[in-house]
Order: structure tokens, then C-alpha cells, then sequence
């Protein structure tokens, strides 16, 4: 903290600073990628799953498991990432802090960033992005289609990574994901095997990504006491 | 050049003392932060960021207190409206003249 203090008061903005001072409070003990990667990686399972249960004919028993695995991962995906989801996911976060880390790190509760303008902003633009893509889909034949959507969500996720992370370790995972998007798309494996992977890659890397940043985080507090 | 200059004569002196100054700039930042927090992204000692609370506390610029979460004592530190009326009227001094 203190040097970024030092390293960034001379150059950015007063608001600026202090946002980035809660970015990295936020991100410092490595939680929140912890359960983002483990989000995608149950997504990755549900996109594995219907892969192989969808190779074949499709009984009914098929069909229920398929329904029921991609009802939880719609629902748990939606309470993670959507807004009022995330404030569930905030709350774990908050819980998960205050019960095991508080004696440690200290507690620090940051300002919402987020106001509703900038959320409805963000909710247009994904629509537009959605209505785009499938009106993209009926003029490109499906394998082009396919190849351009792995790389332009692995450019998206990548760069979304890199520019809101900041931190060198999110730039490394961004250049990845990028480089994860570009292979999948242009893999020859089946749609869903592709998202299986594409989710599996960047879920672990997440997950183990925040795993060591954890690791590193307790054994320095441990270190000061 | 001059008017600007003496501007920092009417500067705010508690606020303008380094250690004050980073706590005050920690918790304009922040909602509300514990003294670990403050500890940790401060670097002062435990017994040097305590003097320096009490006295941004004595000033009405930071408001603070002492609850319990479980069994840890918790020293919770907030900005007050003065706090931060303070600290934007410093900032802005300090923009204008240097």
C-alpha cells in the first residue's frame, strides 16, 4: 500500500489513487479470483457434461440431468454475477473476510463505485453486444461463426482482465485467456467441448492464480505478527 | 504567483503532518477502516498511529469506535464530514499554489 502510495501519488489523480487503493485492498488477499475461478469452473463441468451427455441419443434420464446441471449453473452464475448477485457474492466475500482474515489484515469496508447509471450503461451495452451476435449468426456459416465468437470472448475476457486487474498477474491471465480463445476457436473440437475448455482454463487459472496469492497473503501477515 | 503561495500560509496543520496526512488520505478512500487496516497500509507503529487518531479525533476529523467482532476487539475509523470538508479545502490549496 505504501508503495503505491509512493509510486503512483506523483502521476494519477487523487480519486484515481483511491480507487486504486481499494482495487488492491480488494484483490489482495486473492478471494475474490478464488471464487470467480471456482464459478467457471462449475460452468466448465456443465458445458462437459452436456458435451458428453448430448453425444448420442437423448433419453429422458439425459435430458432431466442436462435440465437440472444447467438450471444450477444458470442460477448460481446468475447470483454471482449479476447485480443482485454479486451483492450475494460480495456478502460471502465480506463473511468469509471478517471470520478468518479480520485479525489479520484489518477490516475495510470501500465505497460502492458503482452507481446505477453506470450499471444500466453496462446492461445496454451487453444487450446490443447480444443482439449483434445473433444477428451475426444468421449472415456467417456456423464453423467461421464459432471461430470468431472463441476469440472475440477470449480477446473481451482477456482484455476486461488485463485493464480492470491492473496488477501484472491479471495482464499475464489476459494474455492467456486471449491466447486460450484464439486455440479453442480454432480447435476442431465440438461447440461444447469448446466452452468446457475455454471456462476450464480460465477458471483454474484463476483459482489458482488467487490459491497463491492467499498463500502469500497469510504467510506475510504471519510474518508481521 | 504570490497570492497563490501565501495561500499555504491558511493551510490546515493537523492534516498537513505526514502520518495525519496518509491516515486522512486512507480513509477519504474508504467507507470505514479498522486501526489493523490502518496499521498495515500505513506502515506507523501501533503506538504512533494511535497518538496521531486521538489528535485527528480531538480535531473532529475522524470519528471513531470501539466495538467487538467475536472476540477481537474492534477499532473502527471513519472520516467525518468536517474530516472531509478539511481534506478537499488541503487538497485543493495545494493544487492551486504548487
Amino acid at each position: 500500500m505504501m508503495s503505491l502510495l509512493h509510486r503512483s501519488s506523483s502521476t494519477a489523480a487523487p480519486d484515481a489513487l483511491a480507487r486504486r487503493m481499494m482495487q488492491d485492498t480488494h484483490l489482495r488477499d486473492g478471494l475474490p479470483e478464488i471464487v470467480v475461478g471456482g464459478i467457471l469452473l462449475l460452468v466448465a463441468a456443465q458445458s462437459y457434461t452436456m458435451a458428453v451427455l448430448l453425444h448420442g441419443g437423448l433419453l429422458v434420464l439425459k435430458r432431466i440431468l442436462i435440465l437440472v446441471w444447467t438450471l444450477l449453473v444458470i442460477a448460481l452464475t446468475f447470483s454471482s454475477f449479476s447485480i443482485p448477485g454479486a451483492t450475494g457474492t460480495g456478502w460471502l466475500l465480506r463473511w468469509l473476510r471478517r471470520r478468518y482474515l479480520i485479525s489479520r489484515s484489518g477490516y475495510v469496508k470501500p465505497r460502492s463505485e458503482w452507481n446505477k447509471r453506470q450499471l444500466a450503461l453496462l446492461g445496454g451495452i451487453g444487450l446490443l453486444v447480444a443482439t449483434a451476435l445473433l444477428l451475426v449468426r444468421r449472415e456467417v456459416a456456423p464453423p467461421l461463426f464459432d471461430r470468431g465468437l472463441f476469440i472475440a470472448i477470449g480477446v473481451f475476457v482477456g482484455g476486461i482482465e488485463a485493464l480492470v486487474g491492473r496488477h501484472p498477474r491479471f495482464r499475464a491471465m489476459g494474455l492467456l485467456t486471449v491466447a486460450c480463445g484464439i486455440l479453442v476457436g480454432f480447435s476442431r473440437l465440438p461447440l461444447q467441448l469448446r466452452f468446457a475448455v475455454f471456462y476450464a482454463f480460465t477458471g483454474a487459472m484463476a483459482l489458482i492464480s488467487g490459491a497463491i496469492v492467499l498463500a502469500r497473503f497469510l504467510r506475510a501477515n504471519a510474518e508481521e505478527e | 504567483m504570490s497570492e497563490k503561495i501565501q495561500t499555504l500560509a491558511g493551510i490546515d496543520r493537523i492534516v498537513h503532518e505526514p502520518a495525519r496526512l496518509m491516515i486522512v488520505a486512507l480513509l477519504a478512500a474508504v467507507d470505514e477502516a479498522d486501526f489493523q487496516y490502518l496499521h498495515q497500509a500505513t506502515g506507523l507503529t501501533k503506538g504512533n498511529l494511535s497518538v496521531h487518531l486521538s489528535k485527528l479525533e480531538e480535531a473532529g476529523y475522524v470519528a471513531i469506535q470501539k466495538t467487538f467482532r467475536g472476540k477481537y476487539p474492534l477499532t473502527l475509523c471513519r472520516l467525518t464530514q468536517r474530516g472531509g470538508e478539511v481534506f478537499r479545502n488541503y487538497r485543493k490549496v495545494m493544487r492551486a499554489a504548487l
